[in-house]
């Protein structure tokens, strides 16, 4: 250690430069740095989405599920893969390990896919992925505003489409952009089925005749004069009236045309979704998805310029208006650490300057920060860290520590130049005085970093939470270390003036110091003579930690507060789109009721795929408020989420939940880890699953300790299932392919190409008129012609049949599942899930091929406290070594480790007090503390020890050595606790994740100040009494 | 001076408290379920409800306490075992309607497809007797002529003396195949007369349906929105079916005074194959699937509410059902907008487990 100090010292200018290099270095990373709201939890996975229209769960599962599913096993890399079939779409979702490459994981999926369609059938869909985005990638979302009314919701989706989106995907960030709402224009070609009959044709003759009769072709070219002539025959439909005459056949030479079998207009595709504002209107609307690990607001700002151009070229009295943007979020977050920061540094520095009492140590202590700070903003452009809530958070938490390392130098620095002969050159002092603090700093940032450890072995969305934090902390230490042990001297001995003699010798510290010293000097001498005191004191306070520490509340992560409300609603899954918009917009009408809100836009189902594959049961309002400033008094959003409940009381059927947007889609995308414990049960049929699940719940309530015990509701869609018979299909001479034919393009509809206006595109639909298809009733009388000329109805041919069929199927490791959830009170879930096994596995017969597995958040946990069981240990042995490296002495070692203990119970204490539960920041909290603590502590005994070498007695080393020290030790603790003060008082976005952080430090650095100061001498005296001197 | 406790102890104090931090990280450690625990004992925890409904959320995906806790706020609870509100906001905004159960009249329909024929009955063939040749054509495409009006002059080829083709009936000329000088065998067709006052609507019937028709049943035929609507009775059922069709013959004669139904015209004809009454009808809106039962909502003794009742269902026709089990005369139900209540009863069900 000393001879990194030498070295500094020797090449003093080349370090001082170096560090400004390394510092614009920094500020350069800096302005680079990907800037966040949070930090992302979205798992590592890619998403395969395939659309199928009109396509039932189990037919989706068996034709594209499956195919890609199988196309996705074997992967490296893949951890889970996880597939829900619904109505039309399938998703396939492939979950990699966390840290591999996206691009990588993209492509592995893309070679795969090829494998995949030519396993799907034709005509069933084309996989594709979903956007290069994560759950924080939906960024701004807008809707259309119509002023003049003029507009149909379909030209205002063509707007959108064509226009809008073309224009915003060229934004250099953005990944996609998805249209929802309005209709998507068509060209409906509604067939009559009695005028087919009466000319003798079928529906499928029209789907071809359509599609024979649409082309365009090249044709080479010819030579004329020297001259090459392009060859082109142009055939492509471009109108209604285009495709009406489009010849069916001929009669006696009477020409028969679509338009005689069918009504061709234009008209509007069949939607899975739509847009509803403020329960009156609906609504076009567009999401823009940021490219993964882009900047979010750079990305932001140049949508928003991007949108201004893009209004001004939009028809007269159409506008772009956002309704959701990340921006807010990310600068409001940013800028809660920001000030804190800022606020930090202030404070700080003024603490020193009230203690160094003169301005030039002060800078030199001060400088730690930027330089600190840079170094960490380097290392996080380094290591592809964003710059969000948690790591400029990990930086705010920081800026005391930061100092902690250059306060002990400069502080010792100080007293030896004061009490130095005036004889020895100014640089043997510093040399001499940064030499034997050296050893100790080192150690004490060292072992706060390495108090960090524990926090990168965090997994999951925990893990994806804390790591930026640890890792600014520890990025930030790392800087201050190098700053403390090398740039720092430098500085000291550039900067610092050695004061003049007779100055010197009274003047110890400022006044502050002296007046401190004053009291402290006699306390701590009655401390060391009668170590009782210290004794009794630190176990009553032991005793009211212990006391208060059951009586802390337990949560998880504290929600972060995006600031905007988002109302979900669940509606019934078999809920018609029209009736799920009329549900809507009434909750919509009610909720506008509160006088803070604005507008509120909903999102029912899905549009565009990509982002969303929600059903149309679900919907997301977003609400759109008037500044929280300018809210009713006393009001703030706890409330305004009461009001809104209250606004929206019960309607049926319908569960309604709050929630934000990106806690949102990220849950979307974790879907499935959260429940604490569940059961799932593979296996193949979906009836038999849900027999044997039943059994297992009713097996499972028996055992002690369960609750909740909930079997997953996999059926609830109605189906009108037509089963063909194929014996009566025989008779007729009927193909089964001649009947789902006729089902398919009459019922449901069947593209038959596209209409090309320009570089716009609309599919040709083909359909029978609704009144031919609207009920069981007609379905059933659905005309068939058979080869022979006989006219049969569906139902001759065919049973149909009203069922309740799967709403959705879920998959899991290639099979379908059913889940069982529970939770467990009273007992600890490894024996409750041992014999749970066991009862199940005796009561409950399963067939062959079925299998139960046991999941839930509870495995993750285990995987957790296992993996602390050994890091923490681990941590603490390190610790510990590199304590007993610093002093040479174990006992001493363990009277550090006494630390932890006592800046536990300020913690607790402070949490008690303040009401904040513990969390896992709070734990991230503690572990700060522990490092800070020790460092202290460490930076005591060093210097006792020291005092013990050059032969003072013990008693009276404790006692020098501790008044010596007080102020550095205060200072460290004040410039830590101060630093933390901003994010202590904060209230802005994502204070509550910081607040519970701050109150554990700052409680426990009074708790730990108090025993480095107190108890530490009066121990340390009895620890070298009793065992002789070292 | 002797130290108070031996180092003996200060070593365990010190393990102690070092245990004591291990167990203090392993518990703030991801521990959600210990929040769960928690929370769902202390309900009053005024300053955590925004937490709280977060923390619904993650339940709801997943299993459902977070759904009883979320029906707790709302100060509602397990409606699943009282009956079903409906509020008057609820009613308004839906337009649900109410009905009680009463008799009514389900009508059976069969839709059958044809064409219009010529009633046979009422068509004469005009063949030349002798051989010859057409010397003046008196009538001629479409003419109406009486019975026994002369439509041509012939004269024989063998004695070369004139005869005349008379009508045989009155009529309408549908088919002409005579020309000025044409010289014709006998027996060949020269007039089809048709009296078109009336026609056959002939009807295609599907095998497994013929059991099921009669003589004598209304037929309503129609041909498209632009033709009126034609009533009939069945008249003649086919004695054979057809090889190639597998279709069976069903004739109504029509009266065609005003001439709309032209021979040829392609056709749907509607048999009303009979009308019951029944003591208890009800509108098909209000019968709802749960479970693969059929259930309709019925107001309870009190009118406090409504509850799902399992019905069995009789005949129904496209708009009402026979209900032959279940619901009683006089009963209050819903008529149309059951499924909200529907969507209320499954609500536990849908509100778990559900991916998106």
């Amino acid at each position: 250690m000393k001879r990194f100090v030498e070295f500094a010292l020797h090449s003093r200018l080349m370090v001082v430069t170096l560090a400004v290099l390394l510092m614009a270095a920094g500020f350069w990373s800096y302005r680079q740095l990907p800037v966040d709201a949070f930090p992302d939890v979205s798992p590592n996975l890619v998403q395969v989405f395939t659309v199928t229209e009109g396509l039932a769960p189990e037919e989706i599962e068996k034709y594209v599920t499956y195919p890609v599913e199988t196309a996705m096993n074997g992967l490296p890399g893949v951890e889970n893969i996880r597939s829900v079939s619904n109505f039309g779409l399938s998703v396939v979702n492939v979950y990699f390990e966390d840290g591999m490459d996206i691009y990588f994981c993209r492509q592995l999926v893309g070679e795969r896919l090829s494998e995949a369609r030519e396993a799907i059938p034709g005509g069933f869909g084309e996989p594709e992925m979903g956007p290069i985005s994560t759950g924080m990638g939906l960024i701004l979302f807008y809707y259309l505003e119509d002023t003049t009314g003029q507009h149909s919701l379909t030209e205002l989706r063509s707007i959108q489409d064509w226009i809008i989106k073309f224009n915003l995907q060229n934004v250099p960030g953005v990944t996609e952009v998805l249209g929802i709402g309005g209709y998507e224009k068509q060209f409906h070609t509604v067939v009559d089925p009695l005028a087919l009959e009466r000319y003798g044709f079928t529906v499928s003759d029209v789907i071809e005749r359509i599609e024979d009769n649409n082309l365009n072709v090249g044709a080479q070219f010819i030579e004329r004069n020297n001259e090459e002539y392009v060859v082109r025959s142009v055939g492509l439909a471009t109108s209604v009236e285009d495709i009406r005459s489009i010849l069916m056949g001929a009669e006696d030479g009477v020409p028969i045309t679509v338009g005689d079998v069918a009504e061709v207009r234009e008209g509007e595709a069949i939607r899975r979704g739509l847009q509803t504002k403020n329960g009156v209107s609906e609504v076009v609307s567009g999401q823009v998805i940021k490219l993964f690990g882009t900047n979010a607001s750079t990305v932001i700002q140049a949508v928003e310029d991007k949108i201004i151009t893009i209004n001004e070229s939009l028809p007269e009295g159409v506008q772009i208006v956002p309704y959701y943007e990340q921006k807010t979020l990310v600068a409001a977050a940013v800028g809660t650490v920001t000030s804190a920061l800022a606020q930090g540094i202030g404070l700080v520095a003024l603490i020193l300057v009230i203690f160094m009492g003169g301005l030039r140590p002060t800078v030199v202590v001060a400088a730690a920060l930027p330089f600190s700070v840079l170094m960490a903003t380097l290392g996080m452009k380094y290591f592809g860290i964003s710059a969000n809530l948690m790591s400029l958070g990990g930086l705010a938490i920081a800026i005391g520590m930061l100092v902690d390392g250059a306060i002990v130098v400069v502080e010792n620095v100080d007293r030896h130049l004061r009490g130095s002969d005036q004889s020895e050159s100014k640089l043997a002092v510093v040399t001499r005085a940064c030499g034997e603090v050296a050893r100790p700093v080192g150690f004490a940032v060292a072992i706060v970093i390495l108090v960090f450890l524990p926090l990168f072995t965090l997994t999951g969305v925990e893990g994806k939470t804390f790591r930026p934090l640890a890792h600014a902390i520890a990025l930030a230490m790392g800087g201050a270390l190098i700053y403390a042990l090398m740039v720092c001297p430098a500085l000291a001995y550039f900067l610092m003036k050695r004061p003049s003699a007779a100055k010197s010798r009274s003047n110890e510290g400022s006044r502050l110091v002296r007046w401190l010293q004053a009291p402290y000097r006699p306390l701590v001498s009655i401390m060391v003579r009668q170590r009782w005191i210290a004794v009794v004191g630190s176990a009553v306070l032991l005793g009211i930690g212990g006391w208060v520490f059951p009586r802390l509340g337990t949560e998880f992560t504290p929600e972060l507060n995006e600031g905007t409300v988002v109302v979900k609603l669940k509606m019934a899954p078999s809920i018609s789109i029209g009736t799920s918009k009329q549900m809507t917009q009434a909750i919509e009408r009610r909720i506008l009721a509160v006088p803070e809100v604005t507008k509120v836009v909903t999102r029912i189902g899905r549009g565009e795929v990509g982002a969303h594959a929600d059903p149309i049961n679900a919907a997301e309002l977003y609400l759109i408020m008037t500044p929280p400033g300018d809210w009713r008094e006393p009001f703030d959003q706890e409330a305004m989420v009461e009001e809104i409940r209250e606004a929206i009381g019960t309607p049926p059927g319908v569960i309604v939940n709050y929630t934000q947007p990106i806690e949102m889609s990220v849950d979307e995308l974790l879907e499935g880890v959260q429940a604490e414990l569940a059961v799932k049960l593979f296996g193949e049929d979906l009836d038999l699953l849900l027999v044997k699940a039943n059994e297992i719940a009713a097996v499972l309530g028996e055992v002690e300790g369960a609750r909740d015990v909930q079997v997953d509701q996999v059926t609830g869609s109605p189906q009108l299932l037509i089963r063909i018979d194929r014996a009566a299909a025989a008779r007729y001479n009927l193909n089964v392919g001649d009947i789902q034919r006729v089902v398919q393009a009459g019922i449901g509809g069947v593209t038959a190409g596209e209409v090309f206006e320009g570089i716009r595109r609309y599919e040709i639909l083909v359909r029978y008129p609704e009144a031919y298809r609207n009920t069981a009733a007609s379905i059933r009388e659905t005309l068939i012609r058979a080869p022979a000329g006989a006219l049969v109805s569906l139902d001759e041919v065919a049973t149909v049949e009203e069922i309740v069929g799967p709403r959705q199927i879920t998959r899991e490791r290639s099979q379908r599942f059913v889940a069982i959830q529970c939770n467990v009170t009273g007992r600890d879930i490894g024996g409750f899930v041992a014999e749970a096994e066991t009862v199940i596995k005796d009561q409950v017969e399963l067939p062959a091929g079925y299998l139960t597995f046991w999941g839930g958040s509870y495995k993750l946990q285990q995987e957790a406290n296992k993996r602390f069981a050994i890091v923490i240990p681990i941590t603490l042995l390190l610790i510990l070594l590199m304590i007993y490296a610093a002093l040479d002495s174990f006992r001493n070692s363990l009277l550090i480790l006494l630390n932890i203990p006592l800046a536990m119970v300020g913690g607790v204490v402070a949490l008690w007090l303040s009401g904040e539960n513990l969390s896992v920041p709070a734990t991230v909290g503690f572990i700060a503390l522990f490092g800070i603590a020790l460092g202290n502590g460490l930076v005591l005994i060093t210097y006792t020890n020291q005092l013990v070498k050059e032969g003072v007695e013990v008693g009276k080393a404790s006692i020098e050595a501790a008044c010596r020290r007080l102020r550095p030790v205060l200072m460290t603790a004040i410039t830590t606790g101060l630093g933390l003060l901003p994010l202590l008082l904060a209230n802005g976005t994502g204070s509550e994740v910081q607040k519970p952080l701050a109150t554990v430090v700052t409680g426990g650095l009074i708790s730990s100040t108090l025993l480095t100061l107190l108890v530490l001498p009066a121990l340390y005296k009895g620890v070298r009494e009793d065992h002789g001197t070292a | 001076m002797t130290f108070p406790f031996s180092f003996q102890t200060l070593r365990r104090v010190i393990l102690a408290f070092t245990l004591c931090a291990y167990v203090a990280v392993l518990r703030a450690e991801p521990d959600d379920h210990e929040h769960h625990d928690d929370h769902a004992s202390h309900d009053d925890h005024d300053d955590d409800d925004r937490h709280d409904d977060h923390e619904d959320d993650h339940d709801d995906h997943d299993n459902d306490d977070g759904h009883d806790d979320h029906a707790d706020h709302d100060g509602h609870d397990d409606h699943e075992d009282g009956p079903l509100q409906l509020s008057t906001e609820i009613v308004g905004d839906f337009g649900i309607e109410f009905a009680v159960a009463g008799p009514g009249t389900i009508s059976q329909e069969l839709r059958l497809l044809g064409e219009i024929q010529m009633n046979s009955n009422k068509a004469a063939h005009v063949s030349p007797r002798f051989a010859g040749v057409a010397k003046t054509i008196a009538r001629r495409l479409g003419d109406e002529v009486k019975a026994g009006e002369v439509l041509a002059l012939m004269e024989t080829n063998d004695t070369l003396r004139p005869y005349e083709l008379t009508a045989p009936i009155a009529g309408t000329i549908v088919e002409f195949h005579l020309a000025q000088g044409e010289s014709v065998d006998a027996g060949d067709y020269t007039y089809i007369i048709a009296d078109t006052s009336t026609v056959w609507a002939d009807l295609r019937v599907p095998q497994r349906q013929l059991p099921r028709l009669k003589v004598g049943l209304d037929v309503y035929i129609t041909a498209g929105e632009e033709f009126p609507a034609h009533a009939g009775k069945i008249s003649y059922i086919g004695p054979v079916i057809d090889e190639q069709t597998r279709t069976g013959l069903v004739r109504a004669e029509l009266d065609n005074s005003d001439g709309l139904l032209r021979p040829g015209l392609f056709i749907v004809g509607n048999v009303s194959l009979g009308r019951d009454t029944h003591s208890i009808v009800v509108p098909l809106s209000a019968v709802h699937p749960i479970d693969n039962a059929s259930v309709v909502f019925v107001e309870d003794d009190h009118g406090e509410g409504f509850e799902p009742r399992i019905v069995q269902l009789g005949e129904q026709d496209l708009t009402q059902v026979h209900i032959t089990d279940g619901l009683s005369h006089g009963e209050r139900y819903v008529s149309v907008g059951g499924f909200f209540l529907k969507a209320e009863l499954q609500k536990e069900d849908f509100g778990d487990g559900h991916a998106h």
